[in-house]
């Protein structure tokens, strides 16, 4: 492709409609014909980004830093440290961000979720399960939730934030209440239902807590997160009834029973 | 041991263990069906019940069913034996199994009434054993609008009969979160009256004469009246009955009398210890609402004195103790003061004081809210501690919080007005983020009394329970939050 820009156009747009290899390629191929190009290398991270590839990011975001230093360059480079958990260069690197454009949300809901690293991505290797969030830290992240929630009111991420910070600190009530207002201002975002959902299990709230897991269910029928918890909620007490494999339905409310019967049968005839 | 032996032992075993069984069965399907009816019935208000009469009932029913399972055994001896004494026990188990059934029903019988605070009115609804719905043909209903007053009822347990124009309906204090409960109706009918059994009998300080600058006074009486009678009773069989033990000869009636006696003396003895023993010296005998201030006077002590502006919450509190296993209710009177010291009294203590601690709570309460006795001044005060607790709250530390938990407290003392009130839930927040559970439970339960609604104050009340290790009462505040919340419109919204 010749003209650069056209051919970044259209990569935003195969973007926003979720075809990430087509961008790639026709992002790479603008890159090829212009590499100075540095909103090219920014697109070229936020596909990587998009793609889950926080490797490819990172390199892309540094090519891009390489040729101009620029807000979406650092934010897409501190996202890709902190899926690689590397915490420090990524608030370093939003620390530069933040002095650059103050009064973009987003960096500061970015900040917040890196000072929450080791709660928002659970470690799943022994080398970081010594990794905890001191009160400071959490403290910061607070402000820096509250900051984006100054910022843009209307960002269903800012409340997200909170609710981090507030269940690092073991505070369930306020996790749910930021996180009901999250859901007020996004009511269809089913990894917000999720995390609610558990918080309420948590609580003790079985049929609300089953309420909000089918409603992550019903939005992103593919998790299986949601299913999984609905199960464990409704397992019986007994032990005969649970080598029979009966499940105590009356735990959880209408919705979330229709979820479980759907899966039962489903369940039998893949037996069959 | 012979394959006879071992059969026999089989069927016995089978004849004790079926009833115990199918009793199992019986009481866990009831409760099954009671969390679905309840569940279905909260979407129309606050529930109320309490489980433990049905329990109790059911043991009964099983007592009488364990006795009855022996009962086909002597029947077929009877049948095949011939044997009449067989058959005359035989029929005679049958009416004592219907006793016990019976004894089992009545005992169930306040378990099987819900009470529904709705939002105009209160709807009581009688459900069958089995807890099938059966619709609304067993409800009755009192209005907000027409109830003309409340009467708390002389009983074991405690009742209060709620009056209304043309019905009256009696509900037990021992319900789960009775005072949830009568708060929600005492402000639907704000105009009705509240009376004690006792109100006729108080020598002194009636509460419905408090008023901001009224001196009212509650103090214990015939206390020591007792006491003393109990001690010249015992000092008398002592020094009379004792002497005569050694005089005359034989007498079987001197000697029956003495043995009474003795009996009399030991039993008021230990009764004595007992009273003396759990009588709570920390609690007041005397409290004295002042016009600028709350004095009390502790068990052989001087007055002790806080100002008005220093007292932070009122709240009549719920606690459950157990007795052999079996949960009460008690409802203490707790006012907490911005130095972090408080005042307790306990029902037991109001009933001394010919009262009860609702309606101490309620006199202090008024007495200690009235805002007519505050000076702009202190409003000004309320107001920049306010400001100093926001700026300290910013800072989100728990020395920021700490401050903030200061301030917002002394404000709500200095100047208890609604709007500052309502900032209650909020220090209890802050309590319960520091590690202060039992402060946190204290300004969470005031709160509740202005707004029993708030689901984020009963999670909140729940998870500071949890952390005191009272999981008992964390699962009832737990229970409230969620019916609350599924009641509420955002939870609805939720279903497909």
């Amino acid at each position: 492709m010749s003209d650069p820009t056209a051919a970044a156009e259209k990569g935003r747009n195969l973007l926003a409609i979720g075809r990430t290899d087509a961008a790639l390629t026709i992002i790479g191929e603008a890159i090829a014909s212009d590499p100075s190009n540095a909103p090219l290398h920014v697109l070229m991270a936020r596909a990587h980004n998009a793609a889950g590839d926080a490797d490819a990011t990172l390199m892309a975001a540094e090519r891009a830093l390489a040729l101009e230093v620029s807000v979406g360059a650092l934010h897409l480079a501190a996202v890709a440290h902190r899926s690689r958990r590397e915490w420090d260069r990524s608030l370093e690197l939003l620390a530069r961000a933040i002095e650059l454009a103050p009064e973009q949300p987003n960096l500061h809901i970015g900040r917040a979720l890196t000072l929450l690293g080791p709660w928002v991505a659970p470690a799943d290797t022994p080398e970081h399960e010594a990794e905890r969030v001191d009160d400071g830290c959490v403290a910061e992240a607070i402000l820096s939730a509250d900051r984006a929630a100054q910022l843009d009111p209307e960002l269903a991420l800012a409340p997200y934030a909170h609710a981090f910070a507030a269940v690092a600190r073991y505070d369930l009530p306020a996790a749910a209440a930021h996180l009901e207002r999250a859901l007020q201002l996004d009511p269809e975002w089913s990894t917000a239902h999720l995390v609610l959902g558990k918080v309420r299990a948590r609580q003790g709230m079985g049929r609300l807590a089953s309420r909000h897991l089918a409603a992550a269910g019903r939005l992103e029928p593919t998790d299986t997160d949601a299913l999984h918890i609905l199960r464990r909620l409704t397992s019986p007490a007994s032990r005969r009834a649970r080598r029979r494999g009966r499940l105590d339905l009356d735990r959880v409310v209408p919705e979330a029973q229709r979820i479980l019967e759907a899966d039962i049968r489903l369940g039998t005839e893949g037996h069959r | 041991m012979q394959i006879a032996d071992i059969a026999a032992i089989v069927v016995f075993g089978s004849i004790l263990a079926l009833p115990i069984w199918g009793t199992g069965r019986l009481f866990k399907s009831m409760m099954r069906r009671r969390r679905v009816l309840l569940d279905r019935l909260a979407e129309r208000g606050s529930v109320h019940t309490f489980d433990m009469p049905l329990t109790i009932g059911i043991i009964l029913f099983g007592a009488g069913a364990v006795f009855a399972g022996f009962t086909p055994l002597l029947g077929l001896i009877w049948i095949f034996d011939g044997d009449a004494e067989a058959g005359r026990v035989f029929l005679i188990s049958w009416p004592v199994f219907g006793f016990f059934a019976l004894a089992g029903w009545l005992a169930a019988r306040p378990s099987l009434r819900v009470w529904i605070s709705e939002p105009h009115g209160v709807t009581v609804r009688r459900v069958g054993i089995l807890h099938r719905d059966q619709g609304s043909r067993r409800e009755r209903h009192i209005a907000h609008d027409t109830i003309t007053g409340f009467h708390e009822r002389r009983s074991l347990a405690g009742a209060v009969e709620i009056r209304g124009v043309d019905r009256r309906l009696v509900v037990s204090m021992q319900l789960t979160r009775f005072d949830e409960f009568l708060s929600g109706l005492r402000r639907g009918a704000p105009n009705a009256p509240y009376t004690s059994w006792r109100d006729g009998k108080r020598s002194r300080g009636a509460p419905d004469a408090v008023g901001p600058d009224t001196r009212t006074v509650f103090a214990i009486s015939a206390r020591q009246t007792r006491v003393t009678i109990g001690s010249l009773v015992a000092l008398l069989l002592f020094f009379v009955l004792w002497p005569w033990f050694f005089v005359g000869g034989e007498s079987p009636v001197r000697d029956s009398f003495i043995f009474v006696g003795i009996g009399v003396l030991l039993w008021a003895m230990i009764a004595g210890l007992v009273a003396v023993e759990s009588f709570p010296r920390r609690q007041p005998t005397v409290l004295e609402l002042r016009p600028q201030t709350l004095a009390w006077r502790l068990f052989r002590t001087g007055w002790q004195e806080k100002d008005l502006r220093d007292v932070v919450t009122v709240t009549v509190e719920t606690d459950i103790i157990y007795v052999r296993g079996f949960p009460g209710y008690r409802h203490p009177l707790r006012v907490t003061f911005v130095d972090g010291s408080s005042l307790e009294i306990n029902d037991a203590r109001a009933r001394h004081m010919r009262t009860s601690t609702r309606q101490l709570g309620e006199a202090v309460r008024a007495h200690v809210h009235a805002i007519e006795r505050r000076s702009n001044a202190d409003r000004v005060q309320a107001e920049a501690l306010v400001a100093d607790a926001a700026q300290a709250q910013g800072r989100a530390t728990p020395e920021g919080d700490a401050i903030a938990v200061d301030r917002l407290r002394r404000a709500v003392a200095v100047h208890p007005h609604p709007v500052r009130l309502a900032r209650l839930r909020h220090i209890g927040d802050l309590h319960r983020r520091l590690g202060e559970h039992d402060r946190a439970v204290s300004l969470y339960r005031a709160h509740l009394d202005h707004a029993p609604d708030d689901s984020a104050a009963w999670e909140g009340l729940a998870a500071s329970f949890r952390e005191l290790g009272r999981d008992d009462l964390a699962a009832e505040a737990t229970e409230a939050a969620e019916r609350i919340l599924l009641r509420t419109t955002a939870g609805n919204d939720l279903s497909e």
